[in-house]
């Protein structure tokens, strides 16, 4: 099976172990949201699939490719969004864009006519030709997605792809990756937006702590709870986050709330 | 025409070369293309010179005209004093020093952007690749700065009495192999030092320390040789040490005077070529860590290391700046003083501006220029309290220094606080002043008291000079840096512009208070009266002060 596969992958900063051997797969064709509280090692993995970061232990495969020892074959038929929507400020949207096509060395011809087209379907047109450093942050997260799709890539890494984008723009990305579904390219869908996730993904992998915690198609996950967003704090939360955010409110110490009023 | 009748298309031979060194020429190009892109629109000259495209001198003035000043003055000096083999020695030992500390310091994002590894890390682009578009890159950068530190000697050496028309090109050659294989050596050392995971900062630190301390050695101590006249360079250059003999630089600079005087040789030819050969190889060597560490950028972020803890709650310190300057002066205090102990970038900004009262000192007692005023009525007692009082002078850059910063966009913090500016900025000036003049005040005042054998006269000598000091700090925070600190990205090219006129005004009172000192000296009561004043306009300063801050930061006085 083609689309992405990870086996046993372990990756530490320091002594901190952010991911303890996690395995999975996504068939292409298929949405895979992933998710996680924050430092649960989902940004980790996504750079691990991107060849961004490399891990300690474990395999990782982009469309048969293994992303170590096969890297430049992988990262060709890889697209990633990465979540700060990392750009040379001081080139231009279309300069980017023409980077991105030669750096995967798309034919000239094809490549001009593929960035008007993302110029076009992102309303990227007008502010083609300013520097990126000038833009919102929902142009600039318009213009990763554009250099993160021109190539035509069969499995595409969304990390947290929604980030200041408007309404619009919100709603046409998910089109988007539906219609990217469609056509047989594997997506995996790393977001904080469970709502999103929830209309857009097959399928949910739920990490914590570096493990993971529930792999189930979406609507098996929400006919155990009333929402994911429910499904996910059971399965993720740390503390007794309401007590917490009472004693805050109240100036109160937390352990005292947590142990109520003495006798 | 059918298929099988098409010529084959010949590839052109610089992409030949390219893919025998394992480099994608497409993806090169455009890189290459997007780098010289980027460094036209001034993203690497604003990082690695610390300003800005729109500034009235060009960004890169900061590095190539320093570099192109250093070897102009040490030409100067040496001209008609040395003979050709001390002038190539001096002339190549400060290109490959300001070479190396330049790539080092102030280049070294140009070869290696961490950045990269988001950007470029999902892209099909081989290491090698990489490494070859940003060497490419870095080589206009050396380019520039070997041009810079060879000019002058090249030029002016071929004026020297044992030189002849081939010292031109043998120069030109020494220099251009020590100014590539220094470049390629910085980048080895800086590779090196992020393969085994330390911190860069320190070295980095040092290495401008080294350049800082290179340029003020050949601007004053050129000084102090011409206005010595004791000859002892000409002695030095006459008989350099013994050991000069085995280092490489001293080979070529025989080389390069050798052949001013014979001619090319077969042999000179030989040692230039080797010395080419030499520095090609490290360029290649660079080549090949750079693609490492390129592919090493993805082993993740190392682990924060521990930084040092500023005393600010339970302790005794901060105890007393509590009870000394309230809590708004203690956290200003803190404030500045955690800056200038982790940042140290503020540090190079700010402490070479008092190199001039530092000169003036060391000049003075190098030159039997430091009597006591107190005792010798003469010009000789007078250079002393100038040099204590050009402190204070360096305060307008010093404060205008104090601007810029690393964080910038973090000042909503101080902006959104209810913060006594008054209190806040009293604690802020004193920890600028313990930062930058009182340890350079403290210092002369002690060497001054060792030459004198005289402690007490060194101590008045001293009291005026900081009462002055204090005046300074605060009018300069006033008028030059009329603000939050650190609320602009940090900036060298702005240097003097809103501080030219405090700087002249404050000097002019230096030498002025300087002078009055030196009229009291042997007037008890005139010195007392000037101490007196001093400290009325301190005073009175203090008074306006906390209102005037108010005024400019905004919230309670």
């Amino acid at each position: 099976m083609s689309g992405i596969s990870i086996t046993g992958l372990r990756k530490s900063y320091g002594e901190r172990e952010v991911l303890r051997g996690i395995s999975f797969s996504v068939p292409p064709g298929q949405v895979c949201g992933y998710l996680g509280p924050n430092g649960a090692g989902k940004s980790t993995t996504i750079k691990v699939l991107a060849g961004v970061l490399r891990p300690d232990a474990g395999q990782v495969s982009v469309a048969g490719h293994d992303v170590q020892r096969d890297s430049l074959a992988a990262k060709r038929v890889l697209g990633y969004v990465p979540e700060s929507g990392a750009l040379y400020g001081l080139l231009s949207i279309r300069e980017h864009l023409n980077l991105v096509a030669d750096l995967y060395e798309l034919e000239r011809g094809a490549a001009g006519r593929k960035v008007a087209q993302a110029l076009e379907l992102f309303d990227l047109g007008e502010v083609a030709d300013q520097r990126v450093d000038t833009l919102s942050k929902g142009q600039r997260q318009k213009t990763a997605l554009a250099a993160g799709l021109l190539h035509d890539p069969e499995v595409i890494l969304f990390d947290e792809p929604l980030g200041g984008l408007d309404a619009n723009a919100a709603r046409q990305l998910k089109d988007l990756i539906q219609g990217l579904a469609a056509r047989g390219k594997t997506i995996l869908y790393c977001s904080h937006v469970l709502d999103v996730v929830e209309r857009v993904c097959d399928r949910a992998v739920i990490l914590s702590q570096g493990e993971i915690v529930a792999d189930a198609p979406t609507a098996e996950l929400l006919a155990q709870a009333e929402s994911l967003e429910a499904v996910f704090r059971q399965l993720t939360r740390a503390a007794d986050d309401e007590v917490l955010t009472a004693a805050f409110l109240d100036g109160e110490d937390a352990q005292d709330a947590q142990e109520g009023p003495s006798a | 025409m059918s298929a099988a009748g098409k010529q084959p298309e010949r590839e052109p031979p610089l992409d030949r070369l390219l893919r025998r060194l394992e480099v994608q020429p497409g993806p090169y190009r455009a890189l290459l293309s997007a780098l010289v892109l980027m460094d036209l629109r001034s993203a690497h000259y604003a990082r690695a010179t610390g300003a800005k495209p729109d500034e009235a001198l060009p960004p890169l003035f900061w590095v190539a005209g320093q570099l192109l000043l250093v070897s102009f003055l040490a030409a100067a000096l040496l001209l008609g004093r040395v003979d050709a083999r001390a002038f190539a020695l001096c002339g190549l030992s400060i290109a490959a020093l300001c070479s190396f500390s330049a790539v080092a310091v102030g280049f070294d994002e140009v070869a290696f952007d961490p950045k990269d590894r988001l950007i470029l890390g999902p892209r099909p682009l081989s290491a090698r690749t990489y490494a070859a578009a940003r060497l490419t890159n870095l080589g206009a950068y050396v380019l520039l700065l070997g041009a810079s530190l060879t000019i002058c000697p090249a030029l002016s050496g071929a004026f020297l009495r044992d030189a002849g028309p081939a010292w031109l090109p043998t120069y030109l050659l020494a220099s251009g192999a020590v100014c590539l294989a220094s470049a390629a050596l910085a980048l080895l050392a800086l590779l090196g030092f992020a393969r085994s995971g330390r911190r860069l900062g320190g070295a980095k630190a040092a290495l401008a320390w080294v350049q800082i301390a290179l340029f003020l050695l050949v601007v004053y101590g050129g000084q102090f040789a011409l206005r010595g006249g004791a000859g002892a360079l000409e002695e030095w250059a006459a008989s350099p040490p013994s050991a000069l003999t085995y280092t490489p630089l001293d080979l070529l600079a025989r080389t390069v005077a050798w052949s001013a005087w014979e001619g090319l040789s077969l042999r000179a030819l030989g040692v230039l070529l080797g010395a080419w050969g030499v520095a090609l190889a490290l360029v290649y060597v660079a080549l090949l860590w750079l693609g490492r560490a390129y592919l090493g950028m993805a082993s993740g972020p190392l682990q924060a290391a521990a930084l040092p803890r500023p005393a600010r709650e339970g302790t005794l310190t901060s105890g007393l700046a509590q009870a000394a300057l309230g809590r708004a002066g203690a956290l200003g205090l803190w404030w500045i003083s955690t800056h200038f102990r982790r940042d140290p970038g503020l540090r190079l900004r700010t402490w070479p501006l008092l190199s001039l009262a530092l000169a003036a000192g060391a000049v003075g007692v190098l030159s039997a220029q430091a009597s006591d005023p107190f005792l010798v009525r003469d010009a000789s007692s007078a250079l002393p309290l100038l040099a204590l009082n050009l402190v204070a002078a360096a305060l307008p850059q010093v404060c205008l220094a104090l601007r810029s910063g690393e964080d910038p966009d973090a000042l909503w913090l101080l902006e959104s606080a209810p913060l006594d500016a008054g209190r806040f900025m009293g604690g802020l000036r004193l920890g600028l002043l313990a930062w930058s003049a009182y340890p350079l005040l403290l210092g002369l005042g002690l060497l001054y008291a060792w030459v004198w054998a005289a402690p007490l006269h060194a101590l008045l000598c001293l009291i005026p000079a900081w009462l002055f000091c204090e005046l300074s700090a605060r009018w300069s925070l006033l008028t030059v840096l009329r603000g939050h600190a650190f609320r602009r990205a940090a900036a060298r090219g702005e240097a003097l512009k809103p501080a030219a006129l405090p700087t002249a005004l404050v000097t002019g009172l230096a030498g002025g208070v300087a002078g009055a000192q030196f009229w009291a000296a042997e007037r008890p009561w005139a010195y007392a009266a000037l101490i007196l004043a001093l400290g009325v306009a301190l005073a009175l300063g203090a008074r306006g002060d906390r209102r005037a801050w108010a005024r400019i930061l905004g919230g309670a006085s």
